[in-house]
């Protein structure tokens, strides 16, 4: 059980909707399956393409998760880059609650968002 | 019973895919924790294993699992130290992960052997009840079950407030790490065995006003008594066993069932003594600077001191200085029992206190910053008393616990403060030691202010008494009354004066008026009347000194004004009359009552001190037996009353009233008048002076 695959774990899918790009994660996200996601958001960032990130299909994120979400909130603030978020399943709600930083986030589905 | 699960261990390859292998670990090895507990478990064991894939060391990571039945504990090696905080990223979007393991973890840490740990108290197999799970707010997921079970069982062991659950019989059936350490038992089961009655009995407790509390006013058994809106209730609780005093916020909530009815009571006791000293500790210290602001007057400000801490910070307080003889001098004393006070003097006068002493009030007086006893019993006492009578005196004073501070003022031991309680229940503690301190030292400031403020009053009052216009000696032959009042309620001394004194062949009489009022004003008089003076002596001759206080206030730096009357009477006329030689610069003619009748004497000069020449000259009159001359100044005349001045009409209506008066009589009926007659506060200063001659003199 040693020898499981990370892809089984994790995905990452990427549509578009209403002009931005959907990155719509599902599985389990952590500091093993977050590279690629980072590295795709740097991409996005650069080229200045609206994104929103799709938590709501993921079965466990920790703070890998929360890290990456507010760097790019900060990025996003910084580069004047549209980045959001969905709400998020309720295990991710649940830990960004327990980390406090719930209430912080640019949700796609907010007024204005 | 669960399964006890053996200690487990998992050895990993420190690298990105360690993080859920680790998870894998979890739930192979920690089935036997509820789906909630393991969803934390798995959170955070991912945390400290991606903290050691990021920060740590060496080829491996190994995760150690052990699953007991009250408490799972997780512990996550490698190579590296372990010091998770500071291999926390210092980022703006870093300690997430460590934050998370501090709020989710019934604790937590970090050491060589152990690794980095954490561990789950596992609810249970803890001693408690399910209080129920918190209300979900709209829009949040609920944290349910058992995982909300474990937060609330965490937060409530970490809280700092102690929380009990009651059943509606009284019985406790949870009491927290805090409820533990705040009631002083050994365990939460010593609690639950206890009957409420038990548990109270542990305790004096009061209410805010210092009444005795009974149980069934706290909010617990009024709450269970059905009441409903029960108001937190603050009391001041003092352990039996130590004398320990504790400020408690006692607040209540009911659990109902679905008919409304408490099934259980939650009591949350905050211990707000800190915060209750405090607020008590600056309630005094403001009392005391208000108190010790309001009086300048030496001994008024020491029976404040011990005043202001009385009853509220101690029962009795005395302030000491050091008295002569070598003893200490009980200088104020306030008693919570006034009837003590008389107690107090007497015992201090019968056993006064040695400054050589080694204890108590004497070390302070030698230097020492305090002297505490916060327990004293019989035994101590009669250790310190000097005989049987003294000992029954000090303890119906009343000695249980004793702080004695300096009144302190820039570096300097004034005298002492001794502070007492009474009674055993209320020993002072360090706390109090403190705030005495800070009382010590605004009551020692205060005195050395009241002491130099004394001092300076009676500088001050001898100046005035210097500068004040003496009371006059009759000449042989004559009477004399005089009357002398400043402007301003503080002041003795003003502008105006009047003198009387001998020359070779008779005596002068001078009245004067120097401009300006006060201090100032005082010292130009004093001048002006001994110019008048030696002149006068020297050469007999009013218009020579008039011509002399001219001159002297003209060599003045600033403009000196003086309005003044001279008059030297020498007697030895025919029949006993007498004669007087006037001189008058610039001030009030003199007024001749003779025989019912006021009439004015003489010409009237140049204001001494206005040019730099002048001349005087002298009016001669004859004064005949029962004659009365009267000076007076401008502040007769000016008198303001409610529609207009006294005016010189009612000056020689009230002499012509009082004609037959005495001198002394005379001018009181004047003063008197005078007073009658203003409106307002007195503007200006108001001198009179009159003789009668009587004959019969030399």
């Amino acid at each position: 059980m040693d020898d499981f695959d990370a892809a089984e774990l994790f995905e990452m899918r990427e549509l578009r909707e209403d002009g931005a790009t959907v990155i719509a994660l599902t599985g389990e996200l952590d500091y093993g399956t977050v590279a690629q996601v980072q590295q795709r958001l740097g991409e996005l960032r650069d080229a200045r393409a609206p994104v929103v990130l799709d938590l709501d299909e993921l079965t466990f994120m920790d703070s890998t998760g929360i890290r990456l979400v507010l760097t790019a909130c900060e990025d996003a603030r910084e580069a004047g880059w549209s980045f959001r978020v969905t709400r998020g399943s309720e295990r991710v709600q649940r830990v960004l609650e327990a980390a406090q930083v719930i209430d912080r986030l640019p949700y796609h589905d907010a007024a204005g968002g | 019973m669960s399964r006890l699960t053996p200690v487990q261990r998992r050895t990993l390859p420190r690298d990105a895919s360690a993080v859920a292998l680790a998870r894998r670990a979890v739930d192979a090895g920690a089935d036997a924790l509820s789906d909630e507990q393991r969803e934390v478990a798995r959170l955070l064991v991912s945390e400290l294993v991606t903290n050691a894939v990021r920060h740590g060391a060496g080829e491996q990571v190994e995760l150690v699992l052990d699953v007991g039945e009250r408490r799972a504990r997780f512990e996550v090696h490698d190579a590296g130290a372990q010091r998770p905080l500071r291999r926390a990223p210092a980022g703006a979007q870093g300690g997430y992960g460590l934050n998370l393991v501090a709020s989710l973890a019934s604790r937590w840490g970090a050491d060589p052997h152990a690794g980095v740990w954490f561990e789950l108290d596992r609810v249970a197999s803890a001693v408690g009840v399910d209080v129920g799970a918190p209300a979900a707010d709209a829009g949040r997921p609920s944290l349910d079950g058992a995982l909300a079970g474990q937060l609330l069982h965490t937060v409530l062991e970490e809280l700092a407030e102690a929380v009990t659950v009651t059943e509606q019989g009284g019985r406790t059936i949870y009491a927290n790490e805090a409820a533990v350490r705040l009631l002083r038992l050994s365990s939460a089961e010593e609690l639950i065995e206890s009957s409420p009655a038990d548990m109270m009995d542990r305790f004096d407790v009061y209410d805010e006003d210092g009444v005795p509390v009974s149980i069934e006013r706290l909010p617990g058994p009024r709450v269970r008594a059905g009441e409903r809106d029960v108001e937190p209730m603050l009391v001041r609780n003092v352990v039996k066993a130590t004398g320990e005093e504790r400020w408690l916020l006692n607040k209540t909530t009911a659990i109902r069932d679905e008919h409304g009815n408490v099934v259980r009571v939650v009591n949350v006791i905050e211990d707000v003594t800190e915060a209750k000293r405090a607020e008590l500790g600056q309630r005094l210290l403001a009392a005391a600077s208000e108190a010790l602001a309001a009086s300048f007057d030496y001994e008024a400000t020491l029976q404040r001191i011990a005043e202001v801490a009385v009853p509220t910070f101690a029962d009795w307080c005395g302030v000491d200085l050091p008295g002569p003889g070598g003893y200490a001098q009980l200088v104020a004393i306030a008693h919570s029992d006034p009837a003590k006070v008389a107690l107090a003097r007497r015992m201090r006068a019968r056993y006064p206190v040695p400054l050589d002493r080694t204890e108590g009030i004497a070390t302070v007086m030698q230097g020492a910053q305090s002297f505490v006893r916060f327990a004293i019993d019989d035994e101590d006492l009669r250790a310190y008393a000097q005989d049987e009578e003294h000992f029954r005196m000090l303890r119906e004073l009343g000695m249980a616990s004793v702080i004695v501070v300096p009144l302190a003022a820039g570096g300097e031991t004034l005298g002492t403060l001794i502070l007492a309680r009474s009674t055993s229940g209320r020993p002072f503690d360090a706390a109090d030691v403190e705030l005495a301190g800070e009382l010590g030292r605004r009551a020692g400031t205060a005195v050395l202010h009241a002491r130099a403020y004394t001092e300076r009053a009676a500088i001050a009052a001898t100046l005035q008494r210097g500068l004040r216009p003496p009371e006059l000696l009759a000449p042989p032959g004559f009477e004399i009354g005089t009357h002398y009042t400043a402007a301003g309620a503080l002041n003795e001394v003003g502008g105006d004066f009047y003198d009387a004194f001998a020359t070779a062949d008779g005596w002068m009489l001078v009245i004067g008026d120097v401009a300006g009022h006060g201090a100032e004003a005082a010292a130009l008089t004093a001048l002006a009347r001994w110019t008048l003076r030696s002149t006068s002596q020297l050469t007999r001759d009013p218009a020579r000194a008039a011509h002399q206080l001219n001159a002297t206030l003209r060599e003045l730096p600033q403009l000196s004004l003086c309005t003044t009357v001279c008059a030297h009477v020498r007697t030895g006329g025919a029949n006993g009359a007498a004669s007087v030689t006037l001189a008058n610069c610039g001030h009030p003619r003199p007024l001749l009552v003779r025989a019912g009748e006021v009439r004015e004497l003489g010409g009237v000069g140049p204001m001494a001190g206005a040019f730099d020449d002048g001349s005087w000259d002298c009016t001669e009159v004859a004064l005949h037996v029962g004659d009365a001359l009267v000076l007076y100044t401008d502040g007769v005349l000016d008198t303001v009353g409610e529609h207009d001045r006294f005016g010189f009409t009612r000056l020689c209506a009230t002499l012509e009233t009082a004609a037959s008066e005495e001198p002394d009589a005379l001018v009181t009926r004047l003063a008197a008048e005078l007073e009658a007659f203003r409106r307002g506060p007195q503007r200006d200063d108001t001198a009179i002076a009159a003789v009668r001659l009587v004959g019969g003199g030399a």
